[in-house]
This record gives C-alpha cells, sequence and structure tokens, in this order.
C-alpha cells in the first residue's frame, strides 16, 4: 500500500476557505490530511474574497498520514522562508524565494522589451545549503501586479527533475498535484520529504 | 594574526544563513553569528521557533574572536521607504558609527544606472563625522575591485581596495577580501571590519516581493 511518503503521485486539495486539505493518491485514495495547528484561522464566506486577513502571522499546517500520526508541519512566518520541521521537532529544511533566481526567470521571459513574469523558490536542507530549486511556470493576473501560479518543476542541484507540480489556483479551494518522475527512486532525504510539501509550502506564501 | 591588526581579510558565508567567518591566511579571526529576532516565540508549538534568526525585517549580528569574546555588533533594519544605514556598536551597545549609502549626486546616479559607475557608502563615527567612503566595484565590470578612501585630513588618500566575489560555499552567496595599504586608527578600523556585513546585510536574497 502505498502511503505519502512514497507515493508517486499527491493530489492536495484545499476543502474550504480555512487551511485544510485532503491529500490523495492519483486514483482518489485518502494518503492523509493537512490541517493548521497553529496561527490566526484566514476568513471566513464573503469576508475571504477580500483576502484570507492573515497577513504576517505564522501559521502552521500539520501534515499527517491516514492513521493521523503527524509526519511534517508546514510553518510559515510573514518575511521569513517556510520552514519544513520533523515531526519530531527537527527543521528538515525551508522553502525560500530567490529574489536572483526570480528575477533572471522574469528576463528570460520577458519579450519585446516588456516586462516577463516568473517566481523562482529554492529548498534549503536544515544546514541552509541548497538542495533543490522550483521553478514555477506563473502568468500575471488580471491586477497586473498579481501572479497566478500554473505549476511548477522542482529539480535536485545538479538539474535533474525530481517533482512536477501542476497548480489550480482557486479563491478558495486550491488544489496541487505533484507528480514524481517513473522508473527513479525519487530523490534522497532531505529533498524527499521537502519536494512533498512545496504545494503546502507555495499556498502558506499566497494565503 | 590577530582580528585587531590584520591587514587583508577575507568574509565567507560558509554554513548557515546570515552567519560569517571572518579568515586570514587560512586562519580564522571572529566568528559572526546572527542575533535570534528578540520577538521570536514557539506560538503553542512543540518544538522551538524555527523563524528565529531567519527574518528579512531586521538583521543584527554579533561579532566576536575565535576566543569567544564579543567584539561589535552590526545592526541593519530593511526599510522599504528609504535605505536605513547599518549601525555598529559595541557588544554593550554603545554606538561606534554607521555604514551609509551615499548618494552621489546626478552624475554618480547616472553612472550606477549605465553601469560604469559602483554603489557608494559612508562610514560615519558616533558623532555622525564623515571618516571614509567606500565604493563598490562597477556593474559592468564586477572583476574590478572597489576602494576606500579617507576623508578628513588627507581625504581622498586611498587607504585600501576591496573585492566582491563568488564564494565557494554556493552561487548565491558572495565572498569579500579587504586589503588596508596601512594601519588605520579606532574606531575607523572597526567600521571597516563591520563594512563589507553590513553591506552584505543589505543585499536582499531571500524575501520575494509578495511574500511578506
Amino acid at each position: 500500500m502505498t502511503n505519502l511518503t512514497d507515493a508517486p503521485v499527491l493530489r492536495i486539495e484545499q476543502r474550504s476557505s480555512q487551511l485544510e486539505y485532503l491529500i490523495s493518491d492519483g486514483t482518489g485514495a485518502e494518503l492523509g490530511r493537512a490541517v493548521q495547528v497553529a496561527g490566526p484561522a484566514p476568513r471566513k464566506g464573503l469576508l475571504g474574497l477580500a483576502g484570507s486577513g492573515l497577513g504576517d502571522a505564522r501559521v502552521v499546517l500539520q501534515v499527517s498520514g491516514t492513521d493521523g500520526a503527524p509526519l511534517f508541519y508546514v510553518d510559515r512566518k510573514g518575511g521569513c522562508p517556510v520552514a519544513i520541521v520533523g515531526s519530531g521537532g527537527d527543521v528538515i529544511g525551508r522553502f525560500v524565494g530567490d529574489v536572483a533566481g526570480t528575477s533572471r526567470a522574469k528576463v528570460d521571459s520577458s519579450r519585446f522589451g516588456l516586462p516577463g513574469a516568473g517566481l523562482v523558490h529554492r529548498l534549503w536542507d536544515a544546514r541552509d545549503r541548497p538542495v533543490g530549486e522550483v521553478a514555477w511556470k506563473v502568468k500575471t493576473a488580471q491586477a497586473a501586479t498579481a501572479l497566478e501560479v500554473l505549476g511548477g518543476v522542482c529539480v535536485d542541484m545538479d538539474g535533474t527533475r525530481t517533482a512536477e507540480i501542476e497548480v489550480q489556483e482557486r479563491k478558495f479551494k486550491d488544489r496541487y498535484t505533484l507528480r514524481i518522475p517513473p522508473g527513479l527512486p525519487g530523490p534522497p532525504e532531505p529533498l524527499r520529504t521537502l519536494v512533498r510539501a512545496v504545494p503546502l509550502a507555495l499556498d502558506l506564501t499566497r494565503s | 594574526m590577530h582580528l585587531d591588526d590584520a591587514l587583508a581579510w577575507t568574509i565567507d558565508e560558509p554554513q548557515l544563513f546570515r552567519d560569517f567567518l571572518v579568515h586570514a591566511d587560512g586562519r580564522p579571526l571572529a566568528d559572526v553569528t546572527r542575533l535570534p529576532d528578540p520577538e521570536a516565540d514557539d506560538g503553542l508549538m512543540p518544538y522551538p521557533d524555527p523563524h528565529a534568526r531567519y527574518g528579512t525585517d531586521r538583521f543584527r549580528v554579533s561579532a566576536a574572536t575565535p576566543d569567544g569574546r564579543p567584539r561589535f555588533i552590526v545592526d541593519w533594519t530593511s526599510d522599504p521607504m528609504k535605505p536605513r544605514p547599518a549601525f555598529v556598536t559595541a557588544p554593550d551597545g554603545a554606538p561606534i558609527g554607521e555604514l551609509a549609502v551615499s548618494v552621489g549626486g546626478f552624475g554618480g546616479a547616472f553612472k550606477f544606472l549605465t553601469g560604469r559607475g559602483g554603489a557608494g557608502y559612508v562610514l560615519r563615527d558616533a558623532r555622525g563625522e564623515v571618516l571614509a567612503g567606500l565604493h563598490t566595484p562597477p556593474m559592468n565590470d564586477p572583476d574590478a575591485e572597489g576602494g576606500v578612501e579617507i576623508a578628513g585630513e588627507n581625504a581622498g588618500e586611498e587607504i585600501g581596495r576591496f573585492s566582491v566575489g563568488l564564494s565557494p560555499y554556493g552561487d548565491r552567496r558572495r565572498r569579500y577580501t579587504m586589503r588596508l595599504h596601512r594601519p588605520v586608527p579606532e574606531p575607523l578600523r572597526t567600521l571597516l571590519l563591520a563594512s563589507l556585513i553590513g553591506m552584505e546585510l543589505m543585499v536582499p536574497v531571500i524575501a520575494l516581493p509578495g511574500e511578506r
């Protein structure tokens, strides 16, 4: 039986305007859940249309398997990288905005002298060494200052593709599909866990 | 060779983000560690706040000699509205001086924007008197060296040069190397030691717009 830590496909669906997610494999079988365990709750209903209201507050998601035992935490605070923390309390790594990589992606995607759009994150291990990179496919949303994320590709520092992420951003119920390429043993730890936390980390930076 | 008399030193960021090592000839002169954010709290979670030393609003780093004796603190607060100086204080908080971005007038701004000039900084003592100016290499020639010119008496005399290169510890990290042509008196010496650390703290690396 596959579980959350070795399934080749993870579907992560936000259940409501709140930070609660159902995690399943490609066939719809439940693998686990992610629920908010710290921080203020996002606004509900019509108020939520104006934004979650979370601001820079610290928000923590607990990701657990079907038995309910915590596997890891995704811990976000405004102005800091998102920390991925193991169930024992040790930091596994961080999901970090990459200012230089994002600038390069914007330049690479610019056409006819018009400004391009880009978004790049890096994955650091517990000693702040880069172990992976996530290049997001984005398009400029209607409000020209905002970005809509369509998907992403995660590579390790040698450039080997370790995961592909499909993103369907909605007003409330965002959906993510993470695919680990077949035929590979999958990346070694800590990248193995970090890659699986990327959709939730992205969701928290955009909540 | 000691932190107080070395005429050349290199600054690296070998491990944790914003922890620096000042070294010369392969020997450590000072360990610079980031001080945790005083507002960090565990937020009822069963583990310590993982963000305690990862905020991008304010950076406070403390330099200590290898025997553990604290030497100075560099304190820089990020402000999107105006560039703020990096303050240098003694370990007990007594002000030593500051590193501030200098605005070079129309000509300087034109040179900077066209890539032919570098950024300019000034070092001021605790009373606000300018002791020296630093200019970084021009953007169109990043392998060139930056210079340090003294102010006041003998104004304009070059007292040192520095280079900014790629760090062997990662492609998003930098290595700074300073070479002084002659010994300089305090507090300029401490300010020069702190200057390149302050400059590095001002480089935005991990905070993307929209993530704060």
